[in-house]
C-alpha cells in the first residue's frame, strides 16, 4: 500500500496538451534577386532590434544558403513577424518547428 | 540625379523634373497594381475584389507603357523646365489633392459607417485567392510555401491591410514627387515607408523583366549601363527603357538605405 504524497498540487496529466502548444514557430525570410543586402541588414536591425553582426549574420545566410530563421516564437507573434516583413518586401513565411 | 545624402539631419537627394516624372509615373503604376492609383478617389478606383479576376490594374501590368512613358515624360520635361505643373502628371487624372482625405468622402455618404464595417466583416468570412498576376503576388506573397490553408488564413486576415498599408506608402512618395524643384527631402521618420515603398516598386519592375537570380539582377544593370548604338526594336528599347529605371530606383534606394544604417541604434 502507498499514500499519495501530501499535496496541494494536481498531477500534471496535460502533457501531450502542452507540447502541442509549446511548440515553436518560426519565421523564415527567403533570398531573392531584388532586395539589397543593405536594405535586409537595416529591416533585421531596426524591426527585430538585431545588433549589426547578428542582422549581418542571418543577412548573410539568407543570400548564400537561400534562408534563414529570423524569429521565432508563439504562433500568433510570429504572424506578425511575417506580415511586417511582407510589408518591407522581403518574402517571409511562417511554420512550426518539427 | 544625385544620391541621397544626410543635411542637417535630413535625407536629400537631387532629379530633375524628367527623372521625377519618370519615377513618378513608375510609383503611381506600382500603385495602381495594387488597385488605388494615386490622384484618384477610391470610389473611382478599380474595386479590390476582382484583381484575381482582372490584374491589370496598372500600366506595369500592360508592360509597353514604358516607352511612350519614357518620350512623353522627356518631352513634358523639355517643355515646362522646372515647373513641371502636377494638373500634366502622367499618372493619373484628377487634382491629387482630391484623395487627401478620402475617409471624409466615405464618411458623408454613410455617417455610420456601417456599409463599411458589414462590407469588412463580410471580407473577413470570404477566402481570399492568391494574386494571379506574379508581380502582384510578390507584393502580397503566401506565408507559407507548402500549407495552402495556412496561407489562405494568413491571407485573409492580413491582405487587405497590407495592400492599404502599401498603397498609402506609395501614395506619399508619388505625392512628394510632384513638388516642385529638383531637391527631394526626406524626414527621417518617413525614410522606412520611403525605403519599403522603392522596394515595392522595384519588386514590380523585377518581374516584369523576368530577373529571378543574381546574374539576371547583373544582366540588367549591365544593359541599362551599356551606351546603345543602331537601331533598336521597340521591345528592345522597352526592354531597355525599364532596366534604365529599375537601376535609378536601386541605385537610389540603396543611397537612402547608407544613410539611414548608422542611424539604427541596438
Amino acid at each position: 500500500m502507498t499514500a499519495f504524497p501530501d499535496t496541494d498540487v494536481a498531477p500534471d496529466v496535460g502533457t501531450d496538451e502542452r507540447t502541442e502548444l509549446d511548440k515553436v514557430w518560426r519565421t523564415i525570410v527567403w533570398n531573392d534577386p531584388v532586395n539589397l543586402m543593405s536594405y535586409v541588414t537595416y529591416v533585421f536591425r531596426s524591426y527585430f532590434g538585431y545588433s549589426e553582426q547578428k542582422a549581418t549574420t542571418l543577412m548573410l545566410q539568407v543570400h548564400n544558403e537561400g534562408k534563414a530563421v529570423v524569429s521565432s516564437g508563439t504562433r500568433e507573434k510570429m504572424e506578425v513577424d511575417v506580415r511586417a516583413m511582407h510589408s518591407y518586401g522581403l518574402w517571409a513565411t511562417l511554420d512550426q518547428d518539427t | 540625379m544625385r544620391a541621397f545624402t544626410r543635411r542637417r539631419g535630413r535625407y536629400v537627394a537631387h532629379m530633375d523634373p524628367t527623372e521625377r516624372q519618370i519615377l513618378a509615373r513608375v510609383v503611381a503604376d506600382t500603385a495602381a497594381l495594387l488597385g488605388d492609383p494615386p490622384g484618384m478617389s477610391r470610389e473611382q478606383a478599380p474595386p479590390h475584389a476582382t484583381d484575381a479576376e482582372t490584374p491589370e490594374g496598372g500600366e506595369l501590368a500592360d508592360g509597353p507603357a514604358l516607352t511612350s512613358d519614357t518620350d512623353a515624360a522627356a518631352a513634358a520635361g523639355d517643355s515646362e523646365g522646372d515647373s513641371a505643373a502636377p494638373d500634366d502628371t502622367l499618372a493619373g487624372s484628377g487634382d491629387p489633392g482630391d484623395r487627401s482625405d478620402p475617409e471624409d468622402l466615405d464618411d458623408a455618404d454613410d455617417p455610420d459607417g456601417a456599409d463599411h464595417i458589414r462590407a469588412h466583416l463580410e471580407q473577413l468570412d470570404q477566402d481570399i485567392p492568391p494574386p494571379t498576376d506574379p508581380a502582384l503576388a510578390r507584393l502580397l506573397p503566401d506565408a507559407s510555401r507548402d500549407d495552402p490553408e495556412l496561407a489562405g488564413e494568413f491571407r485573409r486576415l492580413t491582405e487587405q491591410d497590407l495592400r492599404d498599408e502599401k498603397v498609402q506608402r506609395l501614395h506619399m512618395v508619388w505625392a512628394a514627387l510632384q513638388a516642385p524643384g529638383s531637391k527631394l527631402t526626406i524626414d527621417p521618420a518617413q525614410a522606412m515607408d520611403w525605403a519599403a515603398a522603392l522596394t515595392d516598386v522595384r519588386l514590380v519592375l523585377s518581374e516584369r523583366l523576368g530577373i529571378r537570380t543574381d546574374e539576371d539582377a547583373e544582366d540588367v544593370y549591365a544593359l541599362a549601363a551599356v551606351t546603345r548604338q543602331g537601331e533598336l526594336s521597340t521591345e528592345e528599347e522597352l526592354r531597355l527603357a525599364m532596366a534604365s529605371v529599375y537601376s535609378a530606383f536601386t541605385w537610389l534606394q540603396e543611397s537612402l538605405v547608407q544613410v539611414m544604417l548608422p542611424t539604427v541604434e541596438d
